[in-house]
């Protein structure tokens, strides 16, 4: 006899075939199985493609053990990278502030002007 | 059982050796599944670096609701299909290497017969979208559950299992063309 097959039951069979389905769903597409040869054939269909597949990718399977390493150095690269630049920026804008107040274009705050001033004096 | 959420955390206040039990336990499948992209381990391993390094500047960014691996292999599909991208645009690098393939137990008769049957899978995994092909590789070569592979494309699952459908009925007649199936 010949089972009519849900869309919802056939859709579900590459994902018996790569094992991830849940346990009940599991058991559904289980019970269909053990009754319909349709999808008995769909299913040994489906894992011969995937045993193929599996030979259309380049091997090795894993990555080299250095990459690890690399990683870390890139990170650790990319910061010392961020900190000089960081370093540098407020340098420069120190630097340019400087200049600007030396050049009377920039007024500090009255506090924080008389607290250089009184600085001078007890240095002076 | 490791926590992984526990390592992020650790990971978003700069932890490296968090990092590193994260890169140990993870690199192994970004690899594969950028493999699944590029077909190159020079590339994958650099989607690898890549997508790691990505983890590392935005773990504080991580949103627990969702899947850590999802979340991650989000990630190295974005990285793996722009590399893909760049890559087409350097055509020494395309169709290199399916004759570096070979197994020490095999006979040259057999190398050469696997060799032109990987090629012809590969020509009619070539002939399918980008949309069919992605998920037929996420499912069976990856190996990931409907509801992951619809977490990375951030699509329905019910869109995930009909395009897989329709994928592998499109791809199983190119096969049977070729006498593969």
């Amino acid at each position: 006899m010949r089972l009519r097959c849900s869309q919802e039951l056939r859709e579900l069979l590459p994902w018996y075939a790569n094992n991830t389905l849940t346990r009940e769903e599991r058991t559904k597409v289980e019970m269909h199985l053990s009754r319909c040869e349709r999808c008995q054939r769909e299913l040994r269909e489906l894992r011969q493609i995937k045993e193929i597949i599996a030979l259309s990718v380049e091997s090795p399977a894993e990555p080299s053990e250095e990459l690890l390493a690399r990683t870390i150095e890139r990170i650790r690269s990319g910061e010392r990278h961020t900190i000089a630049q960081l370093s540098w920026q407020i340098f420069a804008l120190g630097f340019s502030l400087g200049v600007l107040y030396e050049r009377g274009r920039v007024r500090l705050e009255p506090e924080i002007e008389a607290f250089g001033w009184e600085l001078k004096r007890r240095k002076g | 059982m490791h926590d992984e959420s526990e390592w992020i955390r650790q990971i978003a206040q700069g932890d490296e050796s968090a990092f590193e039990r994260l890169f140990r336990c993870y690199a192994p499948r970004i690899f594969r599944f950028a493999m699944s992209y590029l077909n190159d381990p020079a590339h994958a391993e650099e989607v690898v670096q890549e997508t790691m390094i990505a983890v590392w500047k935005n773990a504080k960014d991580y949103k627990e609701q969702s899947q850590l691996s999802t979340w991650i292999l989000g990630i190295a599909r974005n990285k793996a299909l722009d590399r893909a991208r760049a890559r087409q645009r350097e055509p020494e690098f395309l169709r290199e290497k399916l004759d570096r393939r070979a197994s020490a137990r095999a006979t040259p008769e057999q190398i050469v017969q696997r060799d032109a049957q990987a090629e012809r899978v590969r020509l009619a995994l070539e002939k399918l979208s980008l949309e069919h092909r992605e998920v037929i590789m996420l499912a069976f070569y990856n190996e990931l559950s409907y509801s992951e592979i619809a977490q990375i494309l951030s699509c329905p699952e019910g869109t995930v299992k009909s395009r897989v459908y329709y994928a592998k009925e499109q791809l199983k007649k190119l096969l049977s063309e070729g006498g593969d199936l």
